[in-house]
């Protein structure tokens, strides 16, 4: 037996290790990626070489991320997973499970064999009837988007599980599943629109869970579509009448004519430098002014339809700036473009002729001047945009070029041509952009290694072999003795939490490292790392008490954690781009305070939290021992040691509290300074200040009421279950209130999982009295069985 | 020993004279009132969604109690809205919580080295609490707006308005009377040496609603009679509202009056005071400008009179060269606001400073911290914070760091050396 005692403890770090860092077949990456090379290309003439493609660069929500992370984060958004799933034929499927069984393969067939190995497949319900759809990863997924969109339209992009929703476009979630596809919702678009727009005009507060659904889907839907147009700009077909009135009929996109839509670019170029040279040419009735108008227009509408800017900044102009790729023709409107309404026409031709005529570093002061100065003239405004598209902006980038050959490369299947693009276009970028692409790899990497996704599998092993080893303690006569099983898996225990603790730690410092930024940030990061401080103080817990219960604890609050922040992460009205590694708003953009306040106010949480759960497992504790009759085997063991157990609970909860105190107390003099260097006022009464100041007051009333012995262990364990309540109020609830500086997040959703939470919390506080309650039945019965005596009592 | 028996005997002998004070002093007390604070921060967090932070602060937090109605369209709310709950206020629990505090210091607390860090920490506590208490009462809360290019003197109240007559008759020299908010009580008439003429006051609200009638249409019952300026050239109605004490409160405060010279009425007037600033009313239509100054001839003098709100003059001037709004690129989120200023000082000094996000300007005990921007209208506008005792929570704060770091280490070594110990032994 002992031999096989001492395997346990090897393995189970082994099987720690594998979760929590190796290669395996929940993620797509392993720590040694990280180390891997990096610049590899794939060379293939097989395959696209989506690798390289995924770490392009692009700009979308403030922040320089590559085409991975945008993919992922949009269909975050749309369909809550970060894969899309596209239905296969079931001939299709016999066909590769052929495939299996053949024992001569040719190249192209061993290739879809390796294809069809690595795709997961399930079964989802189509009119009725299950249909076995695969897997779609989210770069896959993307270039299908940008590059061939109808193919694209077929894939099941979208989740939709509102059953009023799907009864909008007709279907039902028992036949039809809940993934949808945009060629699917296309019949219902006018419907979705028409409804979202009645919804809009509901007060946010205010809307009811069909509104809220539609809304969603109406956000879902255009980011779709503007992500469709990010890399080809919209081509309207133009009337007829207007084609012939501008006489722009062989200038504009023919896609009989023309190999590609930078074609138009070129033409509306030359008509820019004809401009240049010739400014007189700029007045009212010139036909070649006329036509800049034109595309000018035409172009401004096509800025408004993208998702992401793929166009890095000038390396000549070195301003920072990156670009969509209709704004790298003609820049964008200066002020908004209703205000077009209020221009003069003679005064914009008359100003727009004299900017011309300057120099151009003139023109860039004067330009710079007038945007700054005349903001209320719409003339002399909009003719900046148009003196910077006529002489500053010149040529077609040649990015728009190579973007455009990737694009067709892939409809045309050219393999090597395709990876040779992407590699070229990579490199120009990331040189371009240089150095705000320095964390590009990496962040890739870390996308696909999904530290959080991997420390979640190892809390709940965690827990699952704590509570095997408190399973198996009665039945063990010398539980603390060492090579007993149960001090094995207690040990085994201890260093997995360590394995999963550091794989937790990894994704914090690397979202540090890739946002510039101290741990938290938003509520996200807040709920990353809760869990991770209370892991942290479990282990230092553990490692003096090995109970288990510091373990068990820890590895609860560290998968909770992480399950909130998975669900906070698909919470549109919470993060609507989808990228938890959102830019932050003016007021917090402090990284002292963010690293200092917030830190330990989070910190704060945590520890009451920990807290909270020790208190819980005190009362469930007490009940297992109240219900075991003492006159069993196990009754005996446990009572016998219940009172030293209730007295290192105890002490564990009155030291963390103690911890919890001095956190939140820290933390919220810490906000109050802050507050006070920022607005000048040390506390406001804001909902979220209040809040914390709650964890305070409790926390403050937990020791007191301990101290003064007022309470006991059991009411310490109740009280500090009560923290949870508090914490959780202060953490969440204080956002849905939409009141104060503090409500980054206003959040309804969370309403009800919040409340569940507190109903839960209370019954484990009742459950801490049940012997009390329980005695006081039965002493009332047996007052009632002797009446007398009662009375003389 | 011999130590340790002199301080429980210090202890014992203050007990002995201060034992009056053992009733406050009991933990027990501090316990309730503890938990009656948090009662009080949780109400006055949810009363904030209905009647804005400065309503909750008047309630609850700057009052010794407050009556709470258990909101509506919570469970069961239609059946419990209905009683009133007193919720003891702000100045009862923190003015107990001091002398609780206090009275344990004197008869409870052993003032010995092992304690000094509790010791400490009550003490920075009650600093916090002292220092609440105080900025709660004086600190003053007031806007500046600033149009680009321009310079401004003088900061507006949030809450409060004043009724100003000003006399302009001479071009170099201007002769103001302000009449502060407390005194505009309907029925009350007031005298000042420097007017020539008494006002009456009719009627007097912190916030109404107003349009304009249709040409035809009757009134108002508070306009009806009203029988000189705006108010009879323009079609107003005006009704009483109450005062929103939400973050973005919009209270248009409003003032009936009458002129008497003597016992003879020169008219009845009223005038409504922007909270931006009455120059908006001229941007908010051209028949409204006039709220800002509504000229009265009497006795070859031009009057201009305006409700305002409450405004103080500073010693020195600030003017706006240039204001920046940045935003993350392709983004709505904000990453600065800045305004670019000089300070026009007494000695016809300037000084030149930038205020942004997180880097408030502090001038000469207050606080102007970038409170809203507006790129388009070229204008910014401060928040304007004057809290004398802003130093207290500071040195609050070092007590209570230097009594939790003794405190805690004293706790965190015992904890360590006993652990150590009693794993030798096994």
């Amino acid at each position: 037996m002992n031999r096989f005692y001492k395997i346990i403890l090897p393995s189970i770090i082994l099987i720690g290790l594998y979760i929590a860092f190796f290669p395996n077949t929940w993620t797509h990456a392993s720590f040694f990626d990280f180390f891997s090379d990096k610049e590899g290309y794939l060379d293939s003439n097989d395959s696209f070489d989506l690798e390289t493609f995924s770490k392009i660069p692009v700009l979308r929500g403030g922040r320089v991320k590559p085409l991975d992370s945008v993919a992922r984060n949009i269909l975050l958004v749309l369909r809550n997973k970060r894969t899309a799933l596209k239905v296969v034929d079931a001939s299709e499927l016999d066909y590769l499970e052929s495939l299996k069984s053949k024992s001569k393969l040719t190249d192209k067939e061993a290739l879809q064999l390796r294809v069809f190995s690595k795709t997961k497949y399930e079964k989802i319900p189509q009119n009725g009837v299950e249909v076995t759809v695969a897997n779609v990863s989210a770069i896959d997924w993307l270039s299908q988007v940008l590059f061939n969109p109808e193919q694209a339209d077929l894939l099941k992009s979208f989740l939709i599980d509102h059953d009023q929703v799907l009864g909008l476009i007709n279907q039902k979630l028992s036949t039809n599943g809940k993934f949808y596809s945009y060629s699917e919702l296309e019949p219902y678009l006018s419907n979705i629109d028409s409804s979202a727009r009645k919804a809009g005009e509901v007060e946010t507060e205010k809307r009811n869970s069909f509104q809220q659904n539609i809304i969603e889907l109406y956000r879902s839907l255009l980011i779709y579509k503007k992500l469709k147009h990010s890399l080809s700009p919209p081509t309207p077909a133009e009337r007829p009448e207007v084609i012939q009135q501008m006489d722009v009929g062989d200038l504009i996109y023919d896609s009989n004519k023309d190999n590609s839509l930078s074609d138009e670019f070129f033409r509306f170029r030359k008509l820019t430098a004809n401009l240049s040279k010739n400014p007189s040419l700029v007045k009212l009735g010139s036909k070649d002014f006329a036509k800049v108008v034109y595309f000018v227009d035409r172009y401004n509408q096509a800025n408004l339809w993208t998702e992401f800017l793929p166009i890095p900044p000038d390396l000549n102009i070195n301003d920072g700036k990156w670009k969509k790729i209709t704004e790298s023709l003609v820049g964008t409107e200066p002020i908004d473009s209703k205000e077009k309404q209020r221009m003069d026409p003679a005064k914009f031709a008359e100003i727009l002729r004299e900017l011309l005529s300057l120099s151009k570093k003139d023109l860039i002061e004067r330009i710079q001047f007038i945007r700054e100065n005349q903001k209320l003239d719409p003339s002399a405004q909009f003719a900046t945009q148009y003196a910077e598209t006529i002489k500053l902006l010149e040529g077609v980038d040649p990015l728009i070029l190579k973007y455009e050959n990737l694009s067709s490369a892939f409809l045309e299947k050219r393999y090597s041509d395709f990876n040779n693009l992407a590699k070229s276009i990579y490199e120009d970028s990331t040189h371009r952009a240089a150095p705000k692409t320095s964390t590009l790899l990496f962040e890739k990497t870390f996308n696909q290694f999904e530290p959080f996704y991997r420390s979640s599998i190892a809390y709940v092993l965690v827990f699952v072999i704590v509570s095997i080893s408190w399973l198996l303690s009665p039945f063990e006569n010398t539980s603390s003795a060492k090579g007993g099983i149960v001090r094995t898996l207690r040990n085994s225990a201890y260093y997995l939490t360590i394995i999963v603790f550091l794989c937790h730690t990894f994704g914090l410092c690397a979202r540090m490292y890739i946002e510039g930024r101290p741990p938290v940030t938003n509520l996200y990061s807040s709920a990353l790392f809760i869990g991770w401080g209370a892991v942290l103080l479990c282990l230092a817990t553990e490692k003096y008490i090995r109970l288990g219960i510091a373990s068990a604890m820890g590895s609860l609050i560290g998968f909770g954690s992480l399950i909130i922040a998975q669900s906070l992460s698909m919470d549109s009205s919470l993060n609507p781009t989808g990228d938890t590694m959102e830019m932050m708003r003016a007021v917090l953009d402090s990284n002292f305070w963010l690293a200092t306040h917030v830190v330990i106010i989070t910190i704060g949480y945590s520890t009451t939290f920990l807290g909270g759960f020790l208190g819980i497992a005190f009362v469930l504790y007490r009940l297992i021992c109240f219900l075991v009759s003492s006159e069993s085997k196990i009754g005996t063991k446990l009572l016998s040691v219940q009172k030293d157990a209730n007295k290192i609970l105890g002490s564990m909860i009155f030291g963390i509290t103690c911890f919890s105190l001095f956190f939140s107390l820290v933390g919220t003099i810490l906000g109050g300074i802050w507050a006070d260097q920022s607005w000048g006022r040390f506390w406001g009464w804001d909902a979220k200040e209040n809040g914390a100041l709650l964890i305070v007051i409790w926390n403050a009333i937990i020791l007191h009421a301990r101290l003064s012995g007022l309470a006991k262990t059991c009411g310490l364990a109740t009280l500090s279950i009560f923290g949870n309540i508090v914490t959780a109020w202060s953490w969440f609830g204080t956002n849905m209130l939409g009141v104060g500086l503090h409500s980054y997040g206003f959040m309804d959703k969370a309403f009800n999982p919040l409340m569940y939470f507190f109903a839960s919390q209370m019954l484990f506080i009742l459950i801490g009295y049940i012997p009390e309650i329980f005695n006081f039945l039965l002493s009332l019965i047996s007052s009632n069985k002797s009446p007398n005596s009662s009375q003389h009592n | 020993m011999n130590i340790s028996n002199k301080k429980t005997n210090s202890l014992g002998q203050r007990r002995k004279t201060f034992s009056f004070l053992l009733p406050i002093a009991s933990l027990r007390f501090t316990l309730s009132l503890l938990s009656l604070s948090m009662i009080l921060v949780f109400v006055a967090t949810l009363e904030q969604v209905r009647i804005g932070i400065r309503g909750a602060l008047a309630e609850y937090f700057e009052s010794f109690f407050g009556i709470w109605h258990y909101p509506k369209d919570f469970w069961g709310g239609n059946v419990i809205h209905d009683i009133p709950l007193p919720i003891p206020g702000g100045y009862l629990l923190g003015g107990l919580l001091i002398l609780n505090l206090t009275a344990a210091y004197i008869v409870r607390f052993q003032w010995s080295l092992k304690k000094t860090g509790i010791q400490l920490i009550h003490l920075g506590i009650i600093l916090l609490l002292i220092g609440q208490l105080v900025t709660q009462a004086i600190q003053e809360e007031s806007r500046m707006q600033i149009n680009k290019g321009e310079k401004s003197n003088f900061i507006e109240r949030f809450h409060g308005v004043e009724l100003v007559l000003r006399n302009v008759t001479k071009p170099d020299v201007e002769e103001v009377v302000t009449i502060p908010q407390e005194l505009l009580k309907p029925g009350q008439i007031l005298y000042d040496p420097a007017l020539p003429f008494k006002i009456k006051i009719h009627n007097f609200g912190v916030n109404c609603d107003f349009d304009i009638a249709k040409d035809g249409e009757p009134r108002s019952e508070l306009t009806s009679a009203i029988t000189n300026g705006i108010g009879k050239s323009v079609n107003l109605n005006v009704f009483h509202k109450d005062e929103d004490f939400s973050g973005d409160a919009i209270n248009f405060g409003f003032v009936i009056f009458e002129l008497l010279e003597g016992s003879q009425s020169l008219g009845k007037w009223i005038s409504i005071s922007h909270p931006a600033g009455n120059q908006v009313w001229g941007q908010l239509s051209p028949s409204l400008a006039d709220m800002e100054f509504q000229s009265i001839r009497h006795d070859g003098n031009l009057w201009g009179i305006a409700l305002r709100q409450k405004r103080e003059y500073l010693p020195y001037s600030i003017e706006l060269l240039d204001i920046e709004n940045e935003f993350y690129q392709g983004t709505e989120t904000p990453f600065n606001f800045e305004s670019d200023i000089n300070i026009h000082l007494e000695n016809n000094q300037t000084r030149r400073a930038l205020v942004y996000m997180n880097t408030p300007l502090r001038h000469e005990g207050k606080t102007f911290y970038q409170y809203q921007m507006n790129s388009a209208g070229n204008y910014t506008v401060f928040q304007v914070i004057r809290n004398p005792s802003w130093l207290v929570p500071y040195i609050a704060c070092v007590l209570v760091a230097f009594g939790m770091l003794w405190q805690f280490s004293f706790h965190l070594f015992k904890f360590l050396k006993k652990n150590s110990s009693s794993s030798l032994k096994a």
